[in-house]
Order: C-alpha cells, then structure tokens, then sequence
C-alpha cells in the first residue's frame, strides 16, 4: 500500500512538472541574454538578465493598462455584488405571483451566448457612443444571471421562517438583509465576486472590439496588441506575458481556498 | 418538531409582510433585470431582425429575407468553421475528461498532500488566456520552443505546430487542455468525495480489483459529475475564441477558423453584420441542441439513485 502510494505521488509530480514546465522555461528563457542561441536543457536556467524586461516594460503604457483593467473589474465586481444580492434576495424569500416569472426571465438569460448577442451588443453600445469608454466595458456585465442564482439558492438554504419572525419583530426587508442576510453571506459574496473578477480580467473579445484607444483599454487587449505591434520577438512577449500575468497568480496564491472550493461548489470555471 | 397550533397557522396565513410585496419584488430585482433586458435579452431578440437584412458598415439595412441563411449554408466557409469548431471541440473534451480523470483519482488515493495538488493543479486555470497563450507562441515555435527541443532531444523532428494546416488545431487543442485542465480536476475531486468508501471497500472483499472497483463502483456513481463536466466542457469549447485569436489568427490558411472566429471575421474585420447575425445563430442552436442531446443520454445512463 505504502508503495503504491509513493508511485502515485510521482506520478502527480511528474504531471505537475509537466503541467508547470511551460510557466518556467518561459520565464527562464526571457532571462537569459542570448535566449535564441539556448538550446534545451540549458535554456531552463535562468540568467537574470532583465533587459528584456525592461524593453518590455518601456515599450508599452503597461501602467494605464493595469490601472484600466483594475478600475474596469473593481466597478463591475462591486456592482455586480450590488445587482445580485438585491435579486437574489427578493427571489429566495418573496412570496408574490411575481417571484417566479422574474426567475424565469434572469434564468432564460443564462441559455443566450454571448456569440449570438455580440453583433446587435456593439451596435447597441455603439449607439449610445460607449466605444472607447470604461461604460461600454463595464455596463453591460454589472449583472449576471449567474450572480442572481447564486445568491438565491445560497438564501434559499435558510429556513424562511427566520424571515417571518422578523417581520413579525418589525423588520423591513432591506432591514432583514443588511442585518440577518449580509453577515452570513460571506461564502456567496466571494464566490460571486471572485469569478466577477477573474471574468472582468480576462475578458478579451469584447473589450477587443470595443477599445482602439490606449487609453481606455485593458490590459489583455494591450498584450495582444503590443504583440501584433512588435514582429515575431519571442522573449519580449513572454516579458510582456508574465508581466501581465503576475498579479493574477499572486492572487490566486493569496486567495486559491476560496477559489478553488467557488469552482467545486459551482461547476463554474474562472 | 411539534405541531403548530391551529391559531398560529391561521395567524401566519392573515400575515402580510414584505414577503407578500410584488413592488418590493419588482423594485430588488430591477437593477439587474435592466442590465440583463437591455444588454443581453434584447439584443438576442435583435440578432433574429439583423439576420434578416443586408447591413453593412455606414449603410442602414435593408430586408433581404433568408437570404443569408441560404448564403450561409452554401458557403463553403462556414461549413468548415463548423468542422474546426468539431474537430477542436471533440479533442478538447476527450483529452481533458480522460487526463482530469486520472489527475482526479491520483489526488483521491494519496492522503497527504491533497489540497496542494488541487491548487497546485489549477494554476494554469486562473491565468488569462491571453497572457498564457502568448508565452505559448514561444513553446509552439518549430525551431526553439519548448516541444520541439524536448522532441529533439530524442530525436525526434517535431511537426511546424501553428506554421502547420494539419498541427495547428492540435497545437490549440493542447494549449486548452493544459489551460483548463485544472478545473476539471477540481469537479471530479468534489465528485469523488461523494462516493461512500465502504462501497469500493465492499467490492475489494468482495474480489473486485482496483480496474473491477473502478468500473463498477467508482464510475457510475461518478456518471452525475461527468455528465456536468461534459456539457460544462462542450459548451466551453463550442464558445473558444481567445486562444484561436491570440495563437493563430483563424490560420493558417483557415484552419483554425472556428464558428465563433467565423462569427468574428464577417462582422468585425468585413463589417457584414447582417451575415454575421445569420451565422451567430448557428451557435445558439448548436450549443441548444448539444445541450439537449446530452440530457437524452444523459437520462438512460446518468446513475443517481442510491
């Protein structure tokens, strides 16, 4: 038994190793000097040359992009946590004819691809003059019905008859949320907020559509186009790539518990 | 529990409160029902309209009937889309259930360390497709990447990848796989907590094997989790469209044009929003009806009683 396990913890390494291999030779490849004239193995050691990364760095507003996506997903999770909780709510413990419909129409919209909708979605924000604007990236996705479902299956999990003695005690139903609901919400505002996030960060095509303007677009766009801008120069894009794609790793090793148990919990990828 | 005496079942039926309050309803759920009408409702209503028309950049449209569904499907384009969206999608799918599978059923037999392979598993995950999958244009490359010095090394000449009519669709299939693998991993390990050990455990006493307890104990009571994963999965890979972007451009040659690029090239780059409308439909019916025959075999296969 004891030796099965052992077998089984090298295999799991090995496919780690495998798995992880790409993120490191990558980042050892950007640091050396002369990454071209490397050949592998040796090319897995770093050198601790930076100028590429300084190359990088300079060649790019990567600040504005960074402070365009924070802003860009700061605005959204919040709103997005505002828009699901108020739904969630009213749906898990309204009692009204009308509950059930309002479900039925946030749930329909979980079946629409976002492909189906993005020509008639640009023409729409075109119209209101949103190309090139933080509205226009952020508008249209502070809500979701994802959000709303899960917040009202989380409440849903209470007993309703804790709603009924507050209401006999003279609670109002936004007294009973911010003081009964609220404090216990805590595992669904994260789950929530987090893939809001992480959904906002990496989000491509649309801000690829709507953005033409450095100034107003996030930092995924501006990899890709910093790449298409800059001839085939691999080392600089992976300086460029992991420059993009710390900040995301750093949070998830601050944050992956949660992250991780959101997805087990709700079979949703980030 | 005792019973609720017939007075107070009576009182809480006369009970009006916030609950009964339609306007309450109506009002809590407004911010999010205007976002979800406006931005996404309707506009899946508007896409059947535009279909229907010849529009074009700085023209307003015109009705042209069904003209660009029969375009459509005598486009020679648009069927291949619909066979790289296939070929993509069925590798990506097998590929990842198989790997996530066995990743999922190491992690459950190794006591220690558990959590960590779980995170540590689902880090390529949480990247950004776009900064992955750049650092990856340098891991596919013929010359110098990362595949092709390894393959090297065993002397082996690795085929051109992305620069490759037949290797770029694997070379993204690939990339998917490694990006998504970990979650995966993580719904088969949340599925396979909820199979009783006594039961595999019975079946060992019993003389089963490990591949005899997998197969009759293991998978079938994991049929509810891996029904999820593939719909999740399907749906998922019937939608790509950033690393096909970012990896290949739809190229070479077309080759990696899937629908949803397909999609991207008439309305955005050629500015056909009336044909691009037409063919944007095809994913909604696509994906509805993956959805639905998935559940149709799904219901003569799927174990979930006790």
């Amino acid at each position: 038994m004891a030796g099965r396990r052992i077998a089984f913890h090298a295999l799991l390494a090995a496919g780690l190793v495998i798995l992880l291999l790409p993120f490191w030779w990558v980042l050892a490849a950007s640091l050396s000097s002369t990454s071209h004239l490397l050949s592998f193995p040796q090319s897995l050691i770093p050198q601790w040359h930076f100028a590429v990364y300084a190359a990088a760095w300079a060649a790019a507003p990567w600040a504005r992009y960074f402070g365009n996506t924070l802003y860009i997903s700061g605005v959204t999770v919040v709103a997005t946590l505002v828009t699901s909780t108020l739904a969630g709510f009213a749906l898990a413990y309204s009692r009204t004819r009308l509950a059930p419909i309002l479900f039925g129409v946030i749930i329909a919209t979980l079946f629409v691809p976002q492909e189906t909708t993005l020509i008639p979605l640009y023409l729409l924000v075109a119209r209101l003059g949103w190309i090139n604007t933080y509205a226009g990236q952020i508008v249209p996705w502070m809500a979701t019905a994802f959000g709303v479902l899960l917040m009202r299956q989380f409440l849903a999990g209470y007993p309703s008859e804790l709603a009924d003695a507050a209401a006999i005690d003279g609670a109002t139903g936004l007294g009973f949320l911010r003081w009964v609901c609220l404090p216990n919400m805590k595992p669904a505002l994260v789950t929530v907020g987090l893939f809001s996030f992480l959904g906002s960060w990496s989000s491509f095509l649309w801000p690829l559509l709507i953005t033409d303007n450095p100034a107003r677009r996030p930092i995924e766009v501006g990899l890709q186009t910093f790449v298409s801008e800059n001839g085939i120069n691999y080392p600089l894009y992976s300086a460029a790539a992991i420059i993009t794609v710390i900040p995301v790793v750093l949070l998830f090793i601050w944050l992956q518990r949660y992250i991780v148990e959101s997805v087990a919990r709700s079979g949703i990828a980030g | 529990m005792g019973r609720v005496p017939a007075t107070a079942r009576g009182a809480r039926l006369h009970l009006r409160t916030w609950r009964d309050d339609p306007w309450l309803a109506l009002g809590l759920c407004l911010p999010a029902l205007l976002i979800l009408l406006i931005f996404h409702v309707a506009p899946a209503l508007f896409v059947f309209y535009i279909s229907f028309t010849r529009w074009n950049l700085g023209t307003n449209p015109v009705w042209i009937g069904l003209q660009n569904f029969s375009d459509m499907l005598r486009s020679p384009d648009f069927w291949h889309s619909l066979r790289v969206t296939a070929e993509f999608t069925v590798g990506n799918v097998v590929l990842s259930l198989a790997l996530a599978l066995a990743v999922a059923l190491l992690i459950t037999a190794v006591v220690r360390g558990r959590a960590f392979y779980r995170s540590a598993y689902f880090v390529p995950n949480v990247t950004p497709l776009v900064s992955t999958s750049v650092a990856w244009l340098w891991v596919f490359d013929p010359g110098h990447g990362l595949i092709n010095s390894i393959l090297g090394l065993f002397h082996i000449t690795g085929p051109q990848w992305l620069g490759s009519t037949a290797w770029a669709i694997p070379a993204v299939t690939l990339f998917s796989v490694w990006h998504d693998l970990g979650f995966g991993v993580v719904l088969f390990l949340a599925g396979l907590t909820g199979v009783p050990r006594e039961l595999q455990e019975a079946a060992q006493v019993d003389g089963a094997g490990t591949w005899g307890v997998f197969r009759h104990v293991t998978w079938p009571l994991l049929t509810p989790v891996t029904f999820l994963f593939l719909i999740l999965a399907t749906v998922a890979s019937l939608r790509t469209f950033t690393q096909v972007y970012t990896l290949a451009q739809g190229g070479p040659v077309n080759a990696t044009t899937v629908t949803t690029y397909y999609i991207y090239e008439q309305a955005f780059q050629f500015f056909h929003f009336g044909y691009g409308s037409a063919v944007s439909v095809a994913p909604f019916l696509i994906i509805a009806a993956v959805v639905a025959i998935q559940f149709r075999v799904a219901g003569r296969r799927v174990f979930y009683g006790r």
